[in-house]
């Protein structure tokens, strides 16, 4: 898993696996984005999986972010991810891709 | 938690295994209902999943054509009967062969596997399917149509560690949408904040509202393997019945309304080696409490009586504990019986059942490793010398089924272990015919009962008049009694010709530490276990007689033979004038222990004498005391049979 942060917007760019090895250090980084950045988003479009591990550390730092007073937001993300928090019961956080409709019928 | 998971899997596929065999020899007698094949089902499942999970594919795909098979029964459209309680009992058979395979035995029969796969299809595939789907009561009937459709609301709180065993809420929920229609709702209000989150612990839960035609066995099925530690309430939706009227009563299986909370008992798995080395540190405890106890008494140290006895009680109550932490229930070896009962009775031509009692009775559980294979032998003496044939018994007007009875029980510190049968009991004079006849007895000798039936512990001696593959080449009376005297118990015999016999064992109930009586004689100290102490008595010189060689005493008008310890062990000079005789019960006769002196009672951890002594017929072990000196603890039986051989003048078989 890699991070790339893109300087002008602040985006936060999450490469690779996101899985329960990956977590912690996933963990890490989100704590100091959403800490750091005013309007934390994050870029998940090469991502190539998630698992139950990492989603709920995605879904902890929307929770530290509301906490800030700030929202924290996904700009993209593949269908895998949005699969897999369906098959959850579950959003992303302010994902743009998928809607609570798409949820159910994805199930 | 265990260091290797794959050994936790083989240790639990035992257990299943064990399981399994109890509820299809319940099959065979028609004792199991629908419960039983639940079991069965969920016990076959169990190792099919863990099986694959752990890669044993081939063990995977056979355990899983069975579980098709109890699919069926469980649904009713295979007949409960004895070919399926065969085959059941055969699958048990052969997974244990792909266990010891996968554990590096020898390869398993393939041949043996078709042959079995090939009965298991005839079953699946035969008349009782179309005879049971005819007769299929209205409410099954009306169960395969889209109208008998439940929904369910299902909440699950995993366990904080399932994400890091490998358990996939992913994959569970979608096997869980599989069922039918699914809402799901995951929930992530537990999650803390991201700094203090532990990502290796699940926060998640759900909240799910299925509506299937699957029962709620199935629905269970689902989380089988993450069920441990995890809160799961399975529970109809209120208004959500069947739409189907159900005219017919409700499933055997389990009933609908009877979703709850799942809960499971907290135990923990740890290697026996561990709790043997927790009882030896406990041991080294206890002996090194004994001589601070006698250092301070020494010193006469008054601030060190306070925490000495403090001490002394907390060591008490760990010894206590610790020993009770390996107490197991005989239970769990009677279980093993059943299966040996029935195969060999088939094998025999013969019909016997086999009733238990006093499972629950706990005792040691390196005693217990110890004690299967002598009731093993005991067991197979029954059915095959013991119980007749069925046309034998109804000759004599006995029932027709022999029973085989195995009753444990707790009698003041011991367990009592009795094996009792039906059958044709000891013939006495057939058992002196072959004693005389291996001249290990006159002719002319007289004998009590007792003694009489003793000889059958000799070595070599069977009455059999045939070599069995079951018995009777005479090797297994001796050896059950030896194992007996090595566990510190005793045996005895009871007969009544033509009616049954009954052989007891008395055994201690732990082997680790015991309650002893300390003695002295001459410069030396032993140990009497107190467990056969029956009384201390003076004994002045002149009190003592002697008649055809064996040493006499009155107890109470009671004439009682004694051993002299000093003569035992052939020490030099006299013992004081008056001395003590400690009494001693012995194979239901008292004896008595001449000693210089009797120290008091101790608590005696028991360290093995080492392999050089181990053959030391009247030391069983040994023990450090509190100044550091070893006492030896007498092998009660053992001496008395030393001492009886002295007495008979028979070639001397050397204590040491």
């Amino acid at each position: 898993m890699t991070f790339t942060t893109d300087e002008p917007t602040g985006i936060l760019k999450i490469s690779g696996t996101l899985d329960i090895d990956s977590a912690n250090e996933l963990r890490e980084t989100l704590l100091d984005h959403v800490a750091s950045q005013p309007e934390p988003q994050l870029d998940l479009s090469t991502a190539e999986a998630c698992d139950a591990a990492a989603l709920q550390v995605l879904f902890a730092a929307e929770k530290d972010a509301a906490t800030l007073g700030k929202r924290l937001q996904i700009q993209s993300a593949p269908p895998c991810l949005a699969q897999t928090a369906a098959a959850l019961g579950m959003v992303l956080p302010c994902s743009l891709q998928t809607p609570r409709e798409e949820h159910f019928d994805a199930i | 938690m265990p260091s290797n998971p794959v050994e936790t899997f083989f240790q639990e596929a035992d257990e299943l295994l064990a399981q399994i065999e109890t509820s299809a020899l319940a099959m065979h007698e028609s004792t199991g209902g629908a419960e039983t094949i639940n079991d069965v089902f969920r016990a076959f499942h169990t190792i099919k999943g863990s099986g694959a999970m752990f890669g044993f594919d081939e063990l995977a795909a056979f355990t899983h054509q069975i579980e098709s098979l109890l699919d069926q029964a469980r649904n009713g459209s295979v007949a409960l009967s004895a070919e399926l309680a065969d085959i059941v009992l055969a699958a048990s058979d052969h997974i244990k062969l792909l266990l010891q395979s996968a554990q590096g035995g020898g390869a398993v029969d393939g041949s043996a596997q078709l042959a079995l796969l090939a009965r298991v299809s005839q079953l699946s595939a035969g008349p009782g399917v179309q005879a049971a789907s005819t007769t299929a009561p209205p409410a099954q009937a009306a169960a395969s149509d889209q109208a008998a459709l439940q929904t369910w609301r299902i909440e699950f709180h995993p366990a904080p560690w399932m994400l890091s065993r490998g358990g996939n809420p992913v994959l569970l929920l979608r096997d869980l949408a599989k069922l039918g229609d699914c809402e799901i709702q995951g929930h992530t209000d537990r999650l803390p904040p991201l700094a203090e989150l532990r990502t290796e612990v699940c926060y998640l839960w759900w909240r799910i509202r299925l509506t299937t035609a699957s029962d709620l066995a199935s629905i269970r099925d689902v989380f089988l393997f993450v069920e441990d530690g995890s809160e799961l309430r399975i529970q109809p939706e209120a208004g959500g019945e069947r739409k189907a009227a159900p005219e017919a009563p409700a499933p055997e299986k389990e009933p609908q309304s009877s979703g709850g909370v799942v809960q499971r008992e907290a135990t923990v798995r740890v290697p026996a080696e561990r709790l043997d080395r927790l009882v030896n540190l406990v041991g080294e405890l206890v002996m090194n409490q004994s001589r601070l106890a006698t250092a301070a008494a020494r010193f006469h140290a008054a601030e060190l009586a306070a925490p000495v006895e403090e001490i002394d009680r907390l060591v008490a109550e760990l010894r206590d504990d610790v020993l009770q932490i390996r107490m197991m229930p005989i239970g769990m070896i009677f279980g093993r019986f059943r299966r040996l009962v029935h195969d060999l009775s088939r094998q025999l031509g013969k019909q016997i059942e086999l009733v238990t009692e006093g499972e629950e009775t706990e005792l040691d559980k390196s005693i217990l490793d110890q004690l299967s294979e002598p009731l093993v032998h005991l067991i197979r003496n029954s059915i095959d010398h013991g119980i007749e044939t069925p046309a034998e018994r109804i000759a004599k007007g006995k029932p027709e089924k022999g029973a085989i009875r195995l009753i444990a029980s707790h009698r003041g510190s011991d367990v009592v272990v009795r094996v009792e049968d039906d059958g044709a009991g000891l013939d006495r004079n057939v058992i002196r015919a072959k004693a005389v006849a291996k001249q290990i007895l006159a002719p002319d000798t007289n004998l009590s009962d007792k003694e009489l039936l003793n000889l059958i512990l000799l070595p070599g001696f069977s009455t059999s008049e045939t070599v069995t593959s079951v018995s009777g080449r005479g090797v297994g009376m001796d050896v059950v009694k030896r194992q007996i005297d090595l566990l510190r118990g005793s045996l005895s015999i009871a007969s009544e010709p033509g009616h049954g016999a009954c052989v007891s064992l008395t055994l201690p109930l732990t082997l680790a530490i015991i309650d002893g009586l300390l003695v002295e004689a001459g410069e030396s100290q032993y140990i009497i276990p107190m467990a056969v102490v029956t009384e201390n008595v003076e004994l002045p010189r002149a009190e003592r007689a002697r008649n055809n060689g064996r040493n006499l005493v009155a107890v109470r008008g009671e004439l009682l033979s004694y051993i002299d310890l000093r003569e035992c062990f052939a020490m030099e000079g006299q013992g004081p004038a008056i001395a003590k005789i400690v009494l001693v019960g012995c194979e239901d006769r008292r004896v008595g222990l001449v000693v210089d002196r009797v120290l008091g009672t101790h608590q005696t951890v028991i360290q093995s004498l080492g392999r050089f002594f181990r053959n030391i017929e009247v030391i069983s072990g040994s023990t450090v005391m509190g100044d550091g000196r070893v006492a030896l603890i007498l092998d009660i039986p053992g001496v008395v049979r030393f001492a009886d051989r002295l007495c008979r003048n028979l070639a001397p078989a050397s204590a040491a």
